[in-house]
């Protein structure tokens, strides 16, 4: 059976698609059947890290919402998109990732925006896709905020991962989150902190987050220059897979595999 | 031997610029250089007369030093102040950027927040459907 792991952020702009991305190569690697949704429709993010020109797919997930296609039909194998420093392919093992695209062009965001859609189509589309791959994780990437999706989002997942900044604003949010998380009696939550500047304690910061949440703390994951250069054009995972990024990616693969 | 004709005036003049510096009156000293150069005036209160400017020119300085020296505390206390001010209002920005670093939010507004979201038809349906759906797994192998 698949685990499904929903990434969430009451805030954008935490890096969340960028660590959903990253999971999924580590797991991938470790040679498992992953799949990957971005159901970000608003900000779609994660085709750019894997390398896909979205401008050359017709299907995706705004289509299959809107009827016009099956699930099947969106889903695309992007293992070879995990590249190495050498631009190489890094997957080579049994391992597979599949993406579901939200689509890019600002008039499809525009009419979803708009229009709403069904939200069981979504939870229709998730199942076949788990079942019709046979995946053995299914990542959610989520749209930033509380709606019905995102509720839906995490209502079915078994695990949540919930991405923050160390910043007061997300604190509150966080929180919010949680609560509504633990209603939804998501079995395995873990808070995933991002972007904390390398001058900080990240242990110290790790045990406070988590005496005040009291949810464990999967990784707090460092803002480096480094990291800023590469931004949204690759997988820190397969490029620098010394950094403490990575070495973080892999301990929070190691909590929900 | 002088007279005491000439003494008599001497003292008095003497006793009236004792009174003027007494008073912190160190310009009306005049006086003092008529007995020093009056040849009528006895040796001896001359003398006295002489040792007494000089004592006054002594003060006179000294007074003029304390008067810098109270002048210069007077600047120093002023930029201590500036400082503790200028540091009170440093501390208080440190403490907003700390407050930043602080695991804080307003439980509260984040209870009202999650009762809005959970106190809606959708949300519960999704919480029945989400236990069901979550024993129904169970329940398998």
């Amino acid at each position: 059976m698949t685990k499904i792991i929903s990434t969430h952020s009451y805030r954008g702009g935490t890096g969340k698609s960028n660590v959903t991305a990253n999971i999924a190569a580590s797991l991938a690697l470790r040679g498992h059947k992953v799949g990957i949704v971005d159901t970000d429709i608003q900000s779609p993010g994660i085709h750019t890290l894997f390398h896909v020109d979205l401008n050359t797919v017709t299907h995706t997930l705004n289509n299959y919402l809107w009827g016009y296609c099956g699930i099947k039909d969106t889903n695309l194998d992007i293992t070879d998109g995990v590249k190495g420093p050498d631009g190489e392919p890094s997957i080579t093992g049994p391992g597979k990732v599949f993406f579901i695209p939200s689509s890019i062009k600002t008039g499809d965001i525009a009419r979803i925006v708009k229009e709403m859609y069904d939200v069981e189509a979504l939870n229709r589309g998730f199942m076949e896709f788990c079942d019709t791959m046979e995946l053995d994780y299914l990542l959610i990437d989520t749209h930033p905020g509380v709606n019905e999706e995102t509720l839906l989002s995490i209502a079915i997942s078994d695990t949540l991962l919930l991405i923050l900044r160390p910043d007061i604003q997300d604190y509150q949010g966080t929180a919010v989150t949680l609560e509504l998380a633990r209603k939804l009696e998501v079995p395995q939550l873990f808070l995933v902190v991002n972007k904390a500047l390398e001058t900080f304690d990240f242990q110290d910061l790790s045990q406070r987050i988590f005496s005040n949440y009291r949810t464990p703390v999967a990784a707090v994951l460092p803002l480096s220059t480094d990291l800023i250069q590469i931004g949204s054009t690759g997988l820190i995972r397969t490029l620098h897979p010394d950094h403490a990024f990575t070495r973080s990616i892999e301990t929070i693969a190691d909590s929900i595999e | 031997m002088s007279s005491p004709d000439a003494m008599q005036p001497a003292i008095a003049s003497l006793a009236k610029t004792c009174e003027a510096i007494a008073n912190g009156r160190y310009d009306d000293v005049d006086g003092l250089f008529d007995i020093i150069t009056d040849k009528n005036v006895p040796e001896s209160i001359r003398a006295l007369a002489e040792t007494f400017s000089s004592m006054v020119v002594q003060v006179e300085a000294r007074e003029f030093h304390s008067g810098q020296l109270i002048e210069d505390l007077t600047e120093t206390r002023r930029k201590l102040e500036l400082a503790e001010a200028q540091l009170r209002k440093e501390n208080q920005e440190l403490k907003v950027r700390l407050d930043k670093f602080e695991v804080a939010y307003d439980e509260e507004e984040a209870k009202m927040e999650v009762e809005k979201v959970a106190d809606t038809d959708y949300f519960r349906t999704l919480q029945a459907r989400a236990k069901s759906m979550r024993s129904k797994y169970k329940k398998q192998p």
